[in-house]
């Protein structure tokens, strides 16, 4: 196959894969000079790694019960270094799979959220006809508090870990489709954009080459906004035990269980808190840093 | 600007219909029929029958909507299969507590984050401007549910006057309601606060920059009038136009706050109505408050008209 291109062709396919590879380092140098963007870059990359290894760093079996060691406070015994919650789970390799289901939720809702909303808004943006009554959808969507929303759709659906990806779907696809239609507003009567239709570009090529690269910026910087609210609320419907089901290690559940013993082991509950505070706010650094860059006016406010 | 609110109120039509559908959906698509679960295992086929045509149970999917729809139209939200009890009364019975938590709520996002983004700009790029650029950072990453935690544990078991949780009805006295709430309320309004601080910052920043005000420093007018007479006004409107947006999300998080702190109010009707599939309250709250933001939106809207005398409707 590759030997019947001529020249020219190849010399274009390698062209491409540079000006991507080009692409990437560049943002990854814009990125580094960002020092707070950087830094909850790189402690989300330890998170992922510490999410992705669970099995193997993890000191013991997350939902392994043991009767004799209920409760134990921290660097008591060196066999439960951060402790044991009420049925002898071990906190330390609970907080490690905690991340696990945290990371995974915050994706899965920022790829199914993005991959809808980018269509809706997309279409929504472009085909000015579906304009109204898509985004009346959205706008009816977003009138509901987001807890309360995803409640409603749990009651529906019931407890589970995958329901609860549904529900965080729905409840942020509007944010990510708004975002992308403002994009295309603005975008759709460009001249280089108006100059491809008069020569007869059909709208799925217009919309994909030429709109679409225009609302990565943006829609890359509400995702990660997106992934911090979807690990909050993931764990705030745990945490009401709605969410994620108790046996399975999720830090909402954590401390739903560390209520009741706030005043003996109060550290119980706090571990799991610190672990969204500083996922959330690696995030939000990560997101505040991107818009900078995306944005000169922003900068340096 | 009558034309423009009676325009904005029709807008409001096909979004409040539509939020009243998805209220609809959310209980059509529970799996398990309600009326085998009403009447119990010992209903025969027959009956259940009999009781599904009687409520209607048995049309298709539209008529349900629109009679049910006519209903909540007239203000019947249906009965709670809990309480027994209609449940709009339910709703209003447990609003008190939910007022109080969300308004005292509001009043720390704007008591603390206006006066933090101020000072925070006028101390640009100084120590203080770091430090509630700091805080402000630190406390929009914290859910309210975590901060609650924390409160419970550093403050509430170790001051008497605060409660760790339970609520003192205003019937009561004042200062005792006061009590039950103020940790739960701050709990609740700490990252609003934050989010207005980091706007009101930025707003003030923008507007200490621009011409007028240097014309105001120029003339030799006390830097306290030009900040607060001339700058602070007009940063201001952008924050007062998320206010609408800041109530609602209160009224959100409430719902959590309210379990954490066991606040008998609208809040952990709900969570508790979720976990018994008490579907008409489920319903019911979603409605009533999809509702309220709407409307909460329409009129932080017009009365942006009022405040801001550059914006002109038609």
């Amino acid at each position: 196959m590759s030997s019947t291109m001529t020249r020219e062709e190849r010399e274009h396919v390698f062209d491409r894969e540079q000006r991507q590879r080009v692409f990437v380092v560049e943002w990854f140098r814009v990125l580094r000079r960002h020092r707070p963007a950087f830094a909850g870059f790189i402690i989300l990359i330890i998170l992922t790694l510490i999410a992705l290894s669970a099995p193997l760093i993890a000191p013991a079996d997350p939902e392994a019960i043991s009767g004799r060691d209920r409760l134990t406070p921290m660097f008591e015994n060196p066999s439960f270094p951060l402790g044991t919650d009420q049925l002898g789970r071990d906190v330390l390799s609970r907080l490690i799979y905690g991340t696990q289901i945290s990371m995974s939720v915050g994706a899965s809702v920022v790829i199914a959220a993005t991959t809808l909303g980018v269509t809706i808004g997309l279409v929504a943006g472009y085909y000015r006809r579906l304009d109204n009554v898509l985004m009346r959808v959205m706008d009816a969507l977003m009138a509901f508090p987001p807890v309360l929303l995803a409640l409603g759709i749990m009651a529906a659906l019931g407890a589970a870990l995958l329901n609860t990806i549904v529900a965080l779907s729905i409840v942020y696809t509007p944010h990510i489709a708004r975002v992308t239609r403002s994009t295309v507003l603005v975008v759709r009567d460009v001249d280089y954009v108006m100059a491809a239709r008069a020569i007869g570009v059909a709208d799925a090529r217009l919309i994909f080459r030429h709109i679409m690269p225009n609302c990565v910026g943006p829609v890359i910087v509400q995702a990660t906004f997106v992934f911090a609210y979807a690990i909050i609320l993931e764990a705030a419907l745990s945490f009401l035990g709605v969410g994620t089901p108790p046996e399975t290690p999720s830090w909402g559940n954590m401390l739903d269980t560390a209520r009741q013993h706030m005043r003996a082991i109060p550290s119980l509950a706090i571990f799991p808190g610190v672990a969204i505070m500083v996922t959330v706010l690696c995030l939000n650094l990560l997101g505040d840093g991107l818009r900078d860059i995306l944005d000169p006016h922003s900068y340096n406010k | 600007m009558f034309r423009y609110i009676v325009r904005r109120l029709l807008a409001l039509i096909p979004v409040l219909l539509l939020v009243t559908l998805f209220a609809f959906i959310i209980v059509h698509i529970t799996p398990g029929d309600p009326v085998a679960l009403v009447l119990g295992e010992a209903a025969t086929q027959d009956e259940i029958e009999r009781a599904r045509a009687e409520l209607g149970l048995d049309d298709p999917f539209h008529i349900q909507y629109l009679r049910w729809l006519g209903a909540v139209a007239q203000g019947d939200l249906g009965r709670s299969l809990i309480f027994d009890m209609p449940v709009s009364q339910l709703l209003i019975q447990r609003a008190e507590p939910t007022i109080m938590l969300a308004s005292v709520a509001l009043f720390f996002t704007v008591a603390i984050g206006i006066p933090s983004g101020v000072i925070a700009a006028i101390n640009h790029n100084r120590w203080s401007d770091h430090s509630v650029m700091f805080g402000a950072l630190i406390f929009v990453a914290t859910p309210n549910f975590v901060l609650g935690l924390m409160l419970i544990i550093f403050v509430a078991l170790n001051v008497d006057s605060l409660p760790t949780g339970g609520y003192s009805h205003l019937s009561d006295g004042l200062l005792s309601t006061l009590q039950s709430i103020v940790l739960p309320a701050f709990a609740l309004g700490a990252s609003q606060a934050a989010l207005i601080a980091r706007m009101t910052r930025a707003s003030m920043l923008e507007v200490l920059g621009s011409d007028y005000v240097r014309t105001a420093r120029a003339k030799g007018l006390h830097q306290r009038i030009v900040h607060f007479r001339h700058a602070l006004r007009n940063a201001l409107l952008p924050t007062s136009t998320v206010l609408g947006v800041v109530v609602i999300t209160l009224f959100g998080g409430a719902v959590v706050t309210e379990t954490l702190f066991n606040l008998p109010g609208i809040g952990r009707l709900i969570v508790n109505a979720v976990r018994n599939r008490d579907f008409p309250v489920v319903q019911g709250a979603l409605i009533v408050v999809a509702t309220m933001y709407v409307l909460i939106n329409l009129l932080v809207d017009v009365l942006y008209v009022y405040i801001d005398p550059r914006i002109r409707y038609t």
